[in-house]
């Protein structure tokens, strides 16, 4: 636990002032930007009649990031991470440093999982400060009169994560497989538009780790009829099987890796 | 090919004495591919610096990369520190410091960092990192980002990378290529002062000869995944002391050169002086005795110096005639 957690520390030092660090936080205040100026422009945006305004606020940003931002996100993010290590032929470097190869897999993994999570920790909280901004700047929203409903707001988070932890070990396997930024970067392209193109296609989608982002606020929209375990709808089951599959896969080929 | 090989002289035969040992070592990057080495048995003593030469693609990466664990051999044995390779490779790195090819630094953080990083890897104290900055002298150029480095910063921060260990064993791949000149004098300097003031092992490949011969008292000379000869270089010398070269500062010197060839002397014809090689030291008495019947005033007689790299020469050429 202690080489974990030095490796680890090692990974956030290699993470900061990094390009996929700043990616992370300015594609996120973009992201908000753009998503408080549309509100802004359009009053109507983002509400409704009845209910809490927070609700309907919190839904029309998830709508909008889940399917469109998050996979493309996870997407960079993990071939940028990698991207660190390939660029100086690091890997030959790490291995003979003695570190368990096991060790640096999975720190490598948290990081980006962790890199994920504070990117997104912090697109609530500027979803909610824009919610506060715009109950100001628009009483008629009646957001400062109503409180948001954390509930909802964690509740979207942890499926959030959920849903996108499959494609997220399938492209962390292929950006540690390939040198080439090009290849983990197209290949989830093309898995971006496969699952666009297929999210009609009920019986082949609930297979493509990439549509998981999108189905999930289906799920919880009750927009898509799913199985539930507990708390875990099918497709967030789905994304920890794929997850579960590729970590252990990529940690495979990790072993294997020839840094000659 | 003869492989020369000779002991050292405070260690003896004894496998204990040695850092580095290989054992009939054969490797190939493809199946499709020529060995990249062949035959490979090397034995590194204690506490030398043992410089492997070699041109480029001879063989020298290959054989580092052999010896850190990072390549397992076709056929034949890697011993480092007395175990095998890669079988105990985990319980030796701690023991070594690499810098092969280019230094692995991450060019977005700072000097300083990309030690913590090594250390944190390594479970070092982080005190370390002041002190290796002071054996390489970067202690005022560490907090700038390595981005912003020269060639040889770079360079010089990748063998602070290597010596954060305190290693028995230092390996130095091509330290200075890319740097101005220099560059490589302080590199010299720093090898030099290391093996003054720690005593550690240094295995360090260059085709910079000239630069070998200045900080290594060992070495090993490759040619096409071969080893020619391993052993001290004052060995070499010796070993090739039959091909020593006289040169001559005297009178006449068209009429030396005319008496001496024609006296069977094996002469020199590339030297702008008079210069001849002897089969052995009775031979120049011998020359003296014509050239003084000759009544010819002799000024100056001694033997030309043998750089490593005439030897170098001597050896590879050797090798490529036998080969072809």
């Amino acid at each position: 636990m202690h080489s974990f957690r030095r490796s680890l520390e090692a990974e956030i030092l290699k993470g900061r002032n990094s390009f996929a660090f700043w990616l992370a936080w300015i594609g996120t205040t973009c992201i908000l930007l753009a998503f408080f100026l549309i509100l802004w422009a359009s009053p109507e945006k983002g509400m409704s009649a009845a209910g809490n305004p927070w609700k309907h606020l919190v839904d029309f940003y998830y709508a909008g990031t889940d399917f469109m931002l998050l996979p493309l996100f996870v997407i960079i993010i993990a071939s940028l991470v990698t991207h660190l290590e390939h660029r100086g032929n690091m890997w030959k470097h790490l291995y003979v440093l003695g570190v368990s190869r096991w060790h640096l897999y999975t720190s490598k993994l948290v990081f980006i999982i962790l890199l994920f999570a504070c990117a997104h920790a912090y697109f609530i909280t500027g979803m909610l400060l824009s919610g506060v901004v715009l109950g100001i700047l628009q009483p008629s929203r009646g957001l400062l009169s109503h409180l948001p409903d954390m509930g909802q707001v964690f509740s979207l988070a942890f499926k959030t994560i959920l849903s996108v932890l499959g494609l997220l070990a399938i492209q962390y396997w292929i950006s540690m497989r390939f040198k080439s930024f090009i290849v983990p970067l197209g290949t989830g392209v093309i898995g971006f538009v496969m699952a666009t193109i297929l999210i009609e296609s009920e019986p082949v989608v609930q297979w493509i780790p990439y549509a998981y982002p999108l189905l999930y606020t289906q799920v919880y929209r009750g927009q898509y009829a799913v199985a539930h375990w507990g708390i875990l709808s099918e497709i967030e089951l789905y994304s920890l099987l794929y997850f579960a599959l590729f970590t252990v896969s990529g940690y495979w080929h990790t072993r294997q890796m020839d840094v000659r | 090919m003869r492989n020369h090989t000779s002991q050292p002289k405070e260690e003896g035969k004894e496998r204990a004495g040695y850092i580095v040992e290989t054992h009939a070592v054969n490797f190939a990057y493809t199946t499709r591919q020529l060995p990249a080495v062949q035959q490979l048995s090397l034995q590194i003593p204690k506490g030398v610096t043992f410089g492997l030469l070699g041109q480029n693609g001879a063989g020298k990466s290959t054989v580092l990369k052999l010896i850190t664990g990072l390549l397992p051999p076709d056929t034949g044995s890697v011993e480092l520190f007395g175990q095998r390779l890669p079988a105990h490779h985990r319980q030796v790195c701690s023991r070594m410091g690499i810098l092969i090819e280019e230094p692995p630094l991450y060019p977005h953080l700072s000097g300083w960092e990309n030690l913590k990083i090594s250390c944190l890897y390594r479970h070092l104290s982080f005190q370390r990192i002041e002190e290796v900055l002071a054996i390489v002298q970067m202690e005022e150029m560490a907090l700038k980002k390595v981005s912003h480095y020269s060639t040889g910063m770079k360079q010089r921060l990748g063998v602070a990378l290597a010596l954060l260990p305190d290693p028995d064993l230092l390996i130095l791949d091509e330290p200075t290529n890319g740097m101005d000149p220099q560059g490589i004098i302080d590199m010299r300097n720093l090898i030099q002062r290391l093996q003054q003031q720690t005593g550690k092992t240094t295995i360090l490949s260059s085709h910079l000869l000239h630069e070998v011969e200045l900080v290594c008292d060992y070495v090993g000379i490759i040619q096409q995944g071969r080893l020619l000869y391993q052993g001290s270089v004052s060995d070499l010398k010796q070993q090739y002391a039959s091909h020593q070269e006289i040169f001559l500062d005297i009178s006449d010197n068209l009429k030396a050169y005319q008496i001496l060839l024609a006296h069977g002397f094996d002469m020199n014809q590339a030297s702008p002086l008079v210069s001849f090689f002897v089969p052995h030291m009775s031979a120049i008495t011998q020359a003296i005795d014509v050239l003084r019947e000759a009544q010819l005033e002799i000024y100056q007689i001694g033997p030309k110096e043998a750089s490593l790299e005439d030897l170098y020469l001597h050896l590879t050429e050797k090798a490529h005639a036998f080969i072809s």
